[in-house]
């Protein structure tokens, strides 16, 4: 966000410094305000537009109920308390399809990165693998599992596993050299030597692999629950499209940006805190 | 804790069957500080990463006072040609780096010497070529090394920069008597910081000129000017 902010008043300063000098102090932060409302303006629009549309009957309900129609569904199934299991449930699976593969995902990259031999063995198994379109699994994931939880999880943590294996992998392949040399030279070594230079070298891209990793969570999550679920959002907005309760479908889609939207933010904060050192995320002089 | 001795016998060292430096005999007491010039390529890098541990020999014999190299490595601290500090490490834990025990106060001790306590809790990104250098220099120093081996720390700095990094060298080299081993291309700072120039020419000691004049030297002292041009002279002939 502040980068963003940053990059806006930049723009919109520049005239300024031009301008005579009458400007005061009020418009300097309507202009900060302007600017960070900035990015919800299309949101916003998008909204008024929906609505209207909904209102004056130019879009069929059976298409796209309004805005008015979705909260209502929210409410409904808010107040029986099955919006809230779902989600629960479906948090749930993300959830754990996350740590399963992201933590085997880390410790592979982790072992494949620092040793060659492991990389030798296991890189090129892992690659063929990564080119399997992993919604193909699906089927097969059934026919193993079943339709219960560990079906889910499987596909969840396979797709969740290779973004954060490669970035680990690759984030520890490319710590400095220079960095490590001088480390050893500096009698670092085993366990001081990762956790002082290379993990923290790799972090930045083990951190992009783990935001990665979040958007397939998602998307592997959603068509798991639409093909083969009793329960969770993708069950629920199923189970709608049957009852043709489009604004409940409408609904999940919804819940669905947001969660996406949520985790992202999570994401981007742990970069924040995690990478202060980095000249990126330091605020400009 | 003062100065080591260090000793080179017949060492020769090759990458891929090229011979990088061929039988190499150096001694120099402990104390002293030696200064090493040559034309890039000549092996003057490898030998200084030799005794820095970073490379092995392929033949002879290297010794500090009486320890072979390999067994006396805590006593060497290398500063490289770049600063290499970890960017995600506060200036203050880049010089703890490595140490163990309460290194904390004789770290901003170091840092106070070469002129920067105030900056103990910043990133090293936030710090100008020169200061992170400055740090570099406190890094190395803080194991107390008996040894201290420098491959163009001053390469990269700009002219006043540089003239203040030799002169603060100078100082913390006369204050702590450790022995000292600079690599450079500069003949002039060759002359200004050394006892002993040495030139290397081919992966051999091609000549060597002891400098007595007391310090700080400027370039109003005339026997490392005289020195100074007598080296060039002789890099010219070849």
């Amino acid at each position: 966000m502040p980068r963003d902010a940053d990059f806006l008043s930049d723009g919109v300063a520049a005239p300024a410094r031009t301008a005579p000098q009458a400007r005061g102090k009020v418009p300097a932060r309507a202009r900060a305000a302007a600017a960070r409302g900035l990015p919800w303006l299309v949101p916003a629009m998008l909204l008024a537009v929906w609505e209207i549309g909904a209102a004056t009957g130019a879009i069929s309900p059976q298409i796209l109920p309004g805005p008015g129609d979705v909260v209502s569904g929210f409410w409904s199934v808010s107040q029986t308390g099955e919006l809230w299991n779902d989600l629960g449930i479906s948090t749930a699976r993300a959830l754990g399809g996350l740590a399963i593969g992201g933590s085997i995902g880390f410790a592979l990259g982790i072992l494949n990165g620092m040793s060659p031999l492991a990389a030798k063995l296991l890189d090129t198994t892992l690659q063929m693998i990564r080119n399997v379109p992993i919604l193909a699994l699906i089927p097969l994931a059934i026919l193993w599992f079943g339709i219960g939880e560990s079906a889910k999880l499987f596909l969840i943590a396979l797709g969740v596993f290779f973004p954060v294996y490669f970035n680990t992998y690759h984030g520890i392949r490319h710590v400095d050299a220079g960095l490590v040399e001088m480390a050893r030279a500096y009698r670092l070594g085993g366990a001081k030597l990762f956790q002082r230079v290379i993990f923290p070298g790799a972090l930045p891209s083990i951190l992009v692999g783990l935001r990665y990793a979040l958007g397939i969570m998602w998307l592997v999550l959603i068509v798991a629950e639409m093909v083969s679920a009793s329960s969770g959002i993708g069950y629920m907005t199923m189970n709608a499209r049957d009852d043709m309760q489009t604004n409940i479908v409408v609904l999940g889609i919804l819940i669905y940006a947001l969660l996406g939207k949520l985790a992202d933010l999570i994401a981007h904060n742990i970069e924040k805190r995690a990478l202060r050192w980095h000249p990126n995320f330091q605020p400009k002089p | 804790m003062s100065g080591a001795a260090v000793n080179l016998w017949g060492v020769q060292k090759s990458f891929g069957g090229t011979p990088v430096l061929r039988d190499i005999n150096l001694h120099v007491e402990p104390g002293s500080f030696v200064t090493i010039i040559g034309q890039s390529g000549c092996g003057k890098s490898t030998l200084l990463r030799l005794l820095a541990g970073l490379e092995t020999a392929d033949g002879g014999e290297l010794r500090l006072d009486d320890t072979p190299l390999a067994k006396a490595q805590g006593e060497t601290r290398l500063m490289f040609q770049e600063p290499r500090l970890l960017p995600w490490a506060s200036v203050l834990d880049n010089i703890g780096l490595g140490l163990t025990g309460d290194w904390r106060p004789g770290a901003k001790a170091l840092l106070r010497e070469v002129g920067l306590e105030n900056r103990a809790g910043d990133w090293p990104s936030r710090l100008s070529g020169g200061q992170k250098q400055r740090v570099a220099l406190a890094r190395a120093l803080a194991a107390r090394p008996r040894l201290l081996l420098m491959d163009e720390p001053l390469g990269a700095l700009d002219a006043l920069t540089r003239l203040a990094m030799q002169t603060l060298i100078t100082r913390i080299w006369q204050d702590q008597k450790f022995t000292a081993v600079l690599v450079t291309h500069d003949v002039h700072e060759a002359v200004t910081l050394g006892d002993t120039v040495i030139l290397l020419e081919r992966g051999r000691i091609a000549e060597s000129w002891r400098i007595d004049s007391p310090r700080p030297r400027d370039l109003a002292n005339a026997d490392p000017a005289a020195t100074e041009a007598k080296i060039l002279r002789r890099l010219l002939q070849t």
